[in-house]
């Protein structure tokens, strides 16, 4: 085709590459492929990257090409991102679907692909495909679950925080615990929360964290704004550190549609920084108003047990007032048979006495009256007797008493004179007379 | 004084009233002895009239008590 003598030149031939490729590819088409070496270029005016391909086991670049988004559609893109809510950023590592012209630049000689225009529903069910797979993963081998199995204490008031320097969620997070007034203590550990670097700064944050054997939780919070770069936070290697974690991790990573790993991976998670503090300000309210509730259950518990026990010591003393009586009764009524019986038995003791003293009397008369008898009449003859001598019985036989005036018996004469009166005592009678005469009896007549 | 007891007193007249049932008293004793019981018997109806007050007041008293409280 071509003669000994001719030739291209350089620029003739990259022309012709040109056109053929120009000839070959009329239209734009949709190519997908791996981004590189975009995050060192992505602030220049006209972006250069690669876009490759790996194989799917061995992870090796199996083929590359050269891209260009020049400045003029660069902001298209970016429109377009942001039309699909900036679920996520042009960066290195991310799957991208992109819509390029076949340019083949005769200065270079280089073949590029420019890029036109992009469909991030590709990039999305890349990430959503990944997020999937890697969540499955992860529920097999039990992470989601290692943090919740923690007990999360009651009172969590010293709390370690990571999150971005001097943030709007680290501001927000201070504010809300600070109004409720209860003695929240921060250990703070300042870490990126977007990007490349936030894996590695939040790992290292929750091991720095895990040394602190005094806190009660770690809080990983990010404030809302841009939901771009999420995707850092489907990190597996924060689901593991949060795994390890001997400290209940907290999430608010201040999303609104789809629960990251890390949220998946934590004890709890919530929406914002806001959420997050109200979370542990709402544990410490539990804590007190339980407190509160449980010391009323003990009051009430006390005094009922106090009510009931004065009830039963009420019986008791009614009880005992019962018994008592009961009891007394019956000792009156021992006294009063005590008393029936010293009332009366004496008196019938004595009466027995005195029986018994007229029974010895009978008896007695029984056994003397007979030797009575005896001396009766012994004393009858003695009486007898006696009688013999008696003046009466003189008297009776025929002699009589004559006494002077005087009442003296007369034995003689001697003293008696004419006419004194005389008494003469006969056994029946007293004769009075008056001495007429005396006669004087001779000695011998006597 | 030092007060005999109760269950003394009672001892006491059931011994009295033991030798005054199985008439083994004396005369000479006897009056002595039922003075004695009287006395006793005086002595144990007070103790009981007393005792029984106290118990009354006491528990009632208790009463009282639970009364002002509630």
């Amino acid at each position: 085709m071509f003669k000994d003598n001719e030739f291209f030149t350089v620029s003739q031939f990259n022309n012709l590459i040109r056109d053929v490729i120009s000839m070959g590819f009329p239209q734009g088409l949709w190519v997908c492929g791996e981004i590189q070496g975009y995050d060192r270029n992505r602030l220049k005016t006209h972006v250069f990257f690669d876009l490759c391909e790996k194989n799917p086991f061995t992870k090796d670049i199996i083929a590359r090409i050269g891209l260009v988004i020049f400045s003029g559609r660069k902001k298209y893109i970016e429109e377009v991102l942001g039309e699909a809510e900036n679920a996520f950023a042009l960066k290195d590592d991310i799957e991208v679907k992109f819509f390029c012209r076949v340019d083949f630049y005769p200065p270079h000689g280089a073949l590029r692909l420019i890029v036109e225009d992009i469909d991030p529903t590709y990039t999305l069910g890349k990430i959503a495909q990944e997020k999937q797979r890697l969540i499955a993963l992860l529920q097999e081998k039990g992470i989601f679950d290692k943090n919740k199995t923690l007990e999360l204490p009651w009172v969590p008031l010293n709390v370690g925080l990571i999150t971005a320097f001097d943030s709007a969620a680290y501001n927000d997070f201070l504010n809300e615990l600070a109004e409720s007034g209860y003695g929240f203590k921060i250990f703070y550990k300042i870490a990126l929360m977007q990007g490349k670097g936030a894996e590695r700064d939040i790992c290292r944050a929750l091991s720095t964290l895990n040394r602190i054997k005094t806190l009660d939780v770690i809080v990983i919070t990010r404030g809302g704004g841009s939901i771009a770069d999420l995707s850092c936070f489907d990190s597996e290697k924060i689901a593991q550190k949060i795994a390890s974690s001997s400290i209940p991790v907290l999430s608010g990573i201040g999303h609104e549609i789809n629960i990251t790993i890390t949220d998946m991976a934590a004890h709890t998670y919530q929406k914002t920084p806001t959420a997050i503090a109200q979370f542990l300000v709402e544990r410490v309210d539990e804590f007190l108003e339980n407190s509160r509730q449980r010391v009323d259950e003990i009051i009430q518990y006390a005094v009922s047990r106090i009510t009931d026990e004065k009830k039963n010591l009420k019986r008791s003393a009614l009880e005992i007032n019962n018994h008592t009586h009961y009891f007394l009764k019956k000792h009156n009524q021992d006294i009063q048979r005590i008393t029936e019986i010293i009332r009366w038995h004496p008196l019938r003791l004595l009466k027995i006495f005195v029986g018994g003293l007229n029974d010895r009397k009978n008896s007695l008369n029984k056994v003397t009256g007979a030797r009575l008898k005896g001396v009766k009449e012994k004393i009858n003859h003695y009486e007898k007797m006696i009688g013999v001598i008696d003046p009466q019985n003189t008297l009776k036989r025929g002699f009589s008493i004559t006494k002077d005036p005087k009442g003296k018996v007369l034995r003689s004469m001697t003293g008696l004179k004419l006419g004194d009166l005389i008494e003469t005592s006969l056994a029946d009678g007293v004769i009075h007379s008056k001495v007429q005469a005396i006669k004087k009896k001779s000695k011998t007549q006597v | 004084m030092v007060q005999i007891k109760y269950h003394k007193a009672i001892k006491k007249l059931d011994e009295i009233i033991a030798k005054i049932e199985d008439e083994e008293i004396d005369v000479d004793e006897l009056s002595a002895s039922v003075k004695e019981a009287v006395m006793l018997i005086k002595t144990c109806k007070e103790r009981i009239q007393k005792a029984e007050m106290e118990v009354k007041n006491v528990v009632e008293g208790f009463d009282e008590e639970d009364a002002q409280e509630q």
